[in-house]
């Protein structure tokens, strides 16, 4: 059984500060609070300022939507509302996992582990899948 | 004189000292691009970028100190990482103005049904 203690730990290790997880927590109690209004006083909550002052979505929005069709256990609809979204969500789970078993077997090379990451044209994937993304987003009214 | 200067200090969390990349033949190049991508699109677009972005920094940070990745994408780790902090804190503002908009919005609905309750037994 690993504790909360245990996880925490590992996480600092694995550079996620205090603050990040703070970040976290606030983003989750943000949708948690959104969904609840939205469930029982059926107002749509937007949590976006990109939204609010822009008045166009920004490429994660949608993300407290798909959220709760997560929470419903509807990956399909919930990928459609912000595919994206979805990729990061599996992405943390899959870190999660992995972060777990390596723990328990033998390690990679330090070299090898995320240099596929390094070099500007990471950045540039990432750019490219951001606003792809967002012209989805964008077409699809979020 | 001795022949050999004194180490310098290092700093807490510094096991030892800093190793030039490729010294050991495991340093890893850097992500300091990408870590400064994710900085900017957490401040201007959405915070979870930037949570994002300060965990990135943080490892690749601890990762140049003990000389495990490229040491020159110090400056852009560093730079994304903090724009990955305020990326996050301006999370954590926006979170809080929403929890107090929905506490003044519950009090509001709270005020409002007792006024009525008290209107309605006061009647004729």
């Amino acid at each position: 059984m690993i504790s909360g203690r245990a996880i925490v730990h590992r996480l600092h290790e694995h550079g996620v500060s205090t603050g990040a997880m703070l970040g976290v927590s606030a983003w989750a109690v943000a949708v948690l609070a959104a969904m609840l209004v939205e469930r029982f006083a059926g107002q749509e909550v937007t949590l976006c300022v990109f939204k609010r002052v822009t008045g166009s979505p920004c490429p994660m929005c949608g993300s407290t939507r798909a959220t709760a069709l997560l929470a419903r256990g509807d990956v399909g609809a919930a990928a459609v509302m912000n595919p994206l979204f979805v990729a990061v969500v599996a992405a943390a789970i899959v870190w999660g996992v992995w972060m777990i078993v390596r723990a328990r077997t033998a390690r990679r090379s330090r070299a090898a582990r995320g240099a596929w990451m390094s070099g500007p044209w990471a950045a540039a994937a990432l750019l490219v899948v951001v606003g792809i993304n967002w012209a989805y987003v964008l077409w699809r009214g979020n | 004189m001795s022949q050999y200067s004194t180490p310098p200090s290092l700093p807490p969390g510094m096991p030892f000292p800093p190793t030039q990349p490729g010294m050991l033949g495991q340093s890893m190049p850097h992500r300091g691009v990408l870590v400064l991508v994710l900085g900017i699109l957490g401040i201007i677009m959405c915070g979870v970028f930037g949570v994002i972005a300060w965990v990135m920094g943080n490892r690749d940070v601890n990762q140049m100190q003990v000389g495990r990745m490229d040491p020159s994408g110090r400056g852009l780790t560093d730079a994304g990482r903090i724009c990955g902090i305020i990326g996050t804190v301006l999370l954590c503002l926006q979170v809080a103005a929403l929890l107090i908009w929905l506490l003044f919005i519950v009090f509001v609905i709270a005020v409002a049904g007792a006024t009525a309750a008290g209107g309605a037994r006061g009647g004729p």
